[in-house]
């Protein structure tokens, strides 16, 4: 049996979202018909809401709806570290953590070279400029460790290797609790390579 | 569900769903395989490692319906120093293209696999000679069928002696007293005697034989126009080699800074 229109669409528009099948679409549409109607338009409204209020911060381009954000606009950061990651969901991760009081810039993506995604689609341009003012006296490079994020690491060095400016890229190394027969041969390696005096 | 096991290169990746992945490997005894690798992104994931991109891997997968999965993969190489060296990767990664672009789904070709495994571990080595890439380029072409006419002539079917020309669109080259047609690229004596060397001795001495930039330029142009015309497009990753090729591709902050 078909659905009724309404479901329908409603389905079609929840299979547009990552991750979600036309099962699980399925799921979402019948239990938000069956949520009360003032939990539907809460939800509605949120939608609407977060896709109007956030921006991009036109100092560090992570996700706001102020402008500028409130890491770049609160004055106990420290100017002089500037942390760039690949997603605005990485700045979220590492705030969590509370240990790093810098700045951040959020490049948008990563270089994909087999999918055509160069340099020239993220902000490393925005990067450049901003790294203009003289108080920057070092960068740090989040991005992931897989091939897409060491290619855009990579990439940043060869750019800024003149610049004077203290280039670092985050320890790679055991994942916390990890036992070491499980680790594969290039976790190891790095491991090993950035060990430290204990 | 059938399980089976060959030795595999991971040469696309393609993130799924919440923490899986979508492989494409080219396997020894299968040819190109896509599978999907579940929970391969969590951190503490066995296949976390071993599904990195050109990583040489003894893959065991379940067939199944549609994607086959990905249940277990050793790592015999990771050729980790590609990812140390943004040259080294970009060739990689064009390597990588070219092959899933050449190759069709389930039609094993084992020299595809042995030319693949030779160039990612010349590359691994860090061997950045132009020879390697123009070598890999021919013998791919040569080992799916594709591979353009460099022994005679393909209009008159006559020994090409000295310099020629090299047709993109007629797929090889023309003598001297063949007509000329537009699109068609001057290739000089040397040139033409280099190719005919590196498509037939041993791949891994061809990959460390010296051709000039000259050459390098002549053959990197007939191919890349060539190639082009036979997968209608021209390779994604070719852009990004040309970049990271590009010495001038560094910029002085201090420079900026004095604006």
């Amino acid at each position: 049996m078909r659905h009724p229109d309404p479901i329908n669409r409603l389905i079609n528009e929840l299979t547009k979202l990552p991750g979600v099948g036309p099962k699980t679409a399925q799921r979402l549409a019948y239990h938000l018909v069956y949520r009360p109607a003032g939990d539907v338009a809460a939800l509605a409204a949120a939608l609407v809401e977060a896709k109007e209020k956030m921006k991009y911060c036109s100092v560090c381009f992570n996700l706001t709806d102020v402008d500028p954000c409130v890491i770049c606009s609160d004055r106990t950061r420290d100017k002089t570290i500037l942390c760039v990651v690949e997603d605005p969901r990485d700045v979220v991760a590492i705030e969590k953590v509370k240990v790093f009081r810098g700045l951040y810039h959020v490049l948008h993506g990563a270089i994909s070279p087999m999918e055509g995604r160069g340099p020239e689609t993220l902000r490393i341009k925005e990067l450049l400029t901003r790294l203009k003012a003289p108080e920057v006296v070092e960068v740090i490079l989040a991005t992931s460790t897989d091939i897409e994020g060491e290619a855009t690491a990579m990439y940043l060095t060869r750019l800024l290797k003149e610049s004077g400016i203290k280039i670092t890229r985050l320890a790679r190394g055991l994942p916390v609790g990890t036992e070491l027969e499980y680790a594969d041969e290039v976790t190891l390696t790095r491991a090993l390579e950035g060990r430290r005096e204990y | 569900m059938a399980l089976y096991r060959t030795e595999a290169i991971v040469l696309r990746s393609q993130d799924y769903s919440e923490a899986d992945k979508i492989l494409t490997l080219y396997t020894k005894q299968f040819g190109k395989v896509r599978g999907i690798a579940r929970g391969a992104r969590r951190p503490r994931s066995r296949l976390l490692g071993s599904t990195q991109l050109f990583s040489h891997v003894n893959a065991g997968l379940f067939q199944g319906k549609g994607l086959d999965s990905l249940s277990q993969a050793d790592i015999i190489n990771s050729h980790r120093r590609i990812r140390e060296d943004l040259g080294v990767l970009a060739r990689a990664t064009y390597v990588g293209e070219l092959t899933d672009l050449f190759t069709e789904e389930r039609d094993a070709n084992e020299q595809v696999f042995d030319l693949l495994l030779v160039t990612l571990s010349a590359l691994d080595g860090g061997n950045l000679k132009p020879a390697l890439l123009r070598c890999f380029e021919i013998r791919l072409m040569q080992a799916t069928g594709f591979a353009p006419r460099i022994d005679r002539c393909v209009e008159c079917g006559l020994t090409v002696e000295g310099h020629a020309r090299f047709s993109p669109s007629r797929g090889g080259v023309v003598c001297k007293r063949c007509r000329a047609e537009p699109g068609d690229l001057l290739i000089s004596a040397p040139t033409l005697a280099a190719l005919r060397g590196l498509s037939g001795m041993d791949a891994g001495r061809a990959m460390n034989a010296g051709i000039s930039r000259e050459m390098n330029q002549e053959l990197k142009q007939a191919f890349s126009l060539y190639i082009s015309r036979i997968i209608d497009r021209v390779p994604n990753s070719l852009s990004f080699l040309d970049l990271v090729s590009d010495e001038r591709g560094q910029i002085n902050i201090g420079d900026l800074r004095e604006d």
